[in-house]
């Protein structure tokens, strides 16, 4: 082999190495079979024993779960201690103290995590602990200038200044703080121009792209060797939004009264909806472009276009509200409700996509060895059957027979899935075994 | 990530916090301090926690009554002229945009929270609506509120922000122990 095919292997294996695609015995081994590296010797206590790697993983996830849990509930602690004595303290006091623990947070956690590396584990948690400060300084300063509870734009404040945290300290938790923070304030923010209940659909319309967003980005993830771990954080969020939003369709109530205002008049809100429409439609197309090459795409690309085609027919079903409504007179007053054969019609589009979505969320999760997207699946497709038993099936039985036969069905369906689930489960190690790799 | 980096970081949310308490000082420094009067409003859902839930005259608009320039949406954003009247400060005008103040006026930014079901009235929220209290001491003041009693003085400031700076009962201020 040339100098520069050297090269190129080793950084080729090095990524595959870090993308969890082999592991380091592999490694080795591909390596030594070109003279780059020494033989390695057969998976043993000493490197890379599957066993051993397997326990080394779950003793690391338990210190991070401790230590996350830890720095949870010392943050609860000191926000409680500084909002219970809140009126105790002198103002230039009261932001000493939150700048001073928001930033030793920071300090200590780097220092744990980056400069001397000892206890990296325990560094991840303070700098989530001390982003959470972040928010706690930013509603605590709020508060001694009066500022209305429940003001979008401090939840906004939030999100900005830890923003860049997630990717600059390498830690999925902040990376999820940050998409939480974002998702609240969307919700903070839409519902706070026009109330919950008129703009409810318009928010799980937000989210429903944002969702398909946040999967493409983490597709996009996958060609940065460096955050290539943050594929999986952000594609089950993004599909948690996708069957979260599609759940929330499948309900009749919400439309059949709402459906028809779902056109905005805030300019930020368009703004949104045309930023997360674009963004949702290059994830698509970029899952397309991987459609032919990789079986694996192939489930992800149908759900994503599916979740996305609803959407742009629920979009479209706007411009013909008043050919779809009724105006009802009730207790003297009238009001305009969606026509009952449409919402009837809508009803059974809507639950059939959130059955075909969550089956598609199983079989990703399948083909591409990620279990958290085939228990989102299984807990929407549940979920599902538990709304359409309550909202059809309830109302055609005698109430005690409709219970008894709720519960023999939970029951049943309870044991048929878990066992489902184990099976997927094996079923997903022997495939990335025999498959040998886990691309997007 | 070396030290340098560290704290380059940093500088972003100690300038996001640093730049929203600035503004907030500012309003409370610079701005002109200005008489409200609060009006009763329904106590079954207003204590919520340590703040208190403030509603005021200038709360609902009567655009029978003051002058605007076109229709309000919910959600959009509101500018009022206020003047003083006797005591408290009431308001002039309304508009989409920022009105030009006379010498004796300052105005108000906020959001409307309701703009039909209510006749020509607009419900508008000004983002002072919350008063914190100390833990229990949120109903008495909430009964002197409900029985008219209660006024504030707000700080408002030439961008039209304004700050809930105090709050009197009997034109006392409230202190707490």
């Amino acid at each position: 082999m040339e100098k520069d095919d050297n090269t190129w292997l080793s950084a080729e294996v090095d990524k595959w190495e870090k993308q969890g695609i082999i592991d380091e015995y592999q490694a080795r081994k591909i390596l030594s079979m070109y003279g780059l590296a020494e033989v390695p010797s057969e998976p043993g206590p000493d490197l890379g024993e599957p066993e051993a790697v397997i326990k080394e993983e779950g003793a690391s996830r338990i210190i991070t779960i401790v230590s996350m849990l830890g720095a949870i509930l010392v943050g609860i602690g000191v926000i409680l201690f500084v909002a219970s004595n809140w009126s105790r303290i002198p103002h230039f006091l009261k932001l000493v103290l939150l700048f001073g623990t928001t930033f030793v947070t920071y300090f200590i956690g780097w220092k744990f995590k980056f400069e001397t590396q000892s206890h990296p584990r325990v560094g991840e948690a303070l700098l989530f602990l001390a982003s959470v400060f972040v928010g706690a300084t930013i509603f605590l300063t709020a508060q001694i200038f009066n500022v209305n509870t429940g003001a979008h734009w401090l939840v906004l404040l939030w999100f900005v200044a830890i923003s860049p945290m997630g990717y600059a300290f390498n830690s999925k938790y902040i990376l999820g703080l940050d998409i939480f923070t974002f998702a609240l304030w969307m919700i903070l923010y839409v519902t706070g121009t026009r109330g919950l209940a008129l703009s409810n659909f318009e928010v799980f319309m937000l989210y429903l792209l944002f969702g398909i967003s946040l999967y493409g980005l983490g597709q996009l993830h996958i060609t940065l060797d460096k955050y290539s771990h943050f594929r999986i954080p952000y594609q089950t969020v993004g599909l948690f939004f996708i069957l979260a939003s599609y759940f929330f369709f499948s309900l009749e109530s919400p439309y059949e009264r709402y459906f028809m205002e779902i056109t905005t008049t805030s300019v930020t809100i368009k703004l949104l909806f045309i930023v997360f429409a674009v963004t949702s439609l290059v994830s698509i197309i970029g899952s397309a472009t991987k459609y032919e090459k990789y079986r694996t795409v192939r489930h992800e690309f149908f759900a994503l276009l599916l979740a996305f085609v609803g959407w742009i027919g629920i979009w479209l079903l706007t411009f013909f509200s008043e050919s779809l409504t009724v105006t009802r007179i009730q207790y003297g007053y009238s009001y305009t409700t969606l026509d009952p054969g449409v919402a009837t019609i809508l009803f059974v589009v809507f639950n059939l996509m959130l059955f075909v979505l969550s089956i598609g969320s199983i079989l990703i999760g399948y083909y591409k060895a990620v279990v958290p997207f085939v228990n989102l699946g299984m807990f929407f497709f549940v979920v599902g059957v538990l709304h359409l038993y309550f909202t059809t099936l309830y109302e055609l039985l005698p109430k005690s027979l409709a219970f008894i036969a709720g519960g023999v069905i939970l029951i049943g369906c309870g044991l048929y899935l878990e066992k489902k689930r184990r099976e997927l489960i094996k079923g997903m190690e022997a495939y990335q075994h025999k498959e040998g790799y886990r691309h997007g | 990530m070396d030290r340098k980096q560290f704290l380059l970081l940093m500088l972003i949310p100690m300038v996001v916090i640093l730049a929203f308490l600035g503004v907030k000082l500012f309003t409370v420094s610079m701005g002109e301090e200005i008489l409200l009067k609060t009006a009763p409003v329904d106590p079954r859902d207003l204590f919520r926690g340590d703040y208190v839930w403030l509603s005021y005259e200038i709360s609902m608009i009567d655009l029978d009554n003051v002058p605007y320039d076109r229709d309000f949406a919910t959600g959009d954003t509101i500018y009022a002229a206020l003047s003083k009247k006797e005591k408290f400060w009431t308001v002039d005008s309304v508009s989409h945009s920022r009105p030009r103040l006379a010498e004796n006026q300052v105005c108000m930014r906020g959001i409307v929270t309701a703009s039909h079901q209510i006749g020509s009235r607009v419900g508008v929220e000004w983002g002072i609506e919350s008063y914190f209290v100390p833990e229990g001491e949120g109903r008495e003041i909430e009964r002197e509120r409900n029985a008219g009693n209660t006024s504030v003085i707000v700080s408002v400031d030439s961008t039209c922000s304004s700050v809930l700076k105090e709050l009197l009962i009997d034109d006392e201020p409230v202190v707490f122990e």
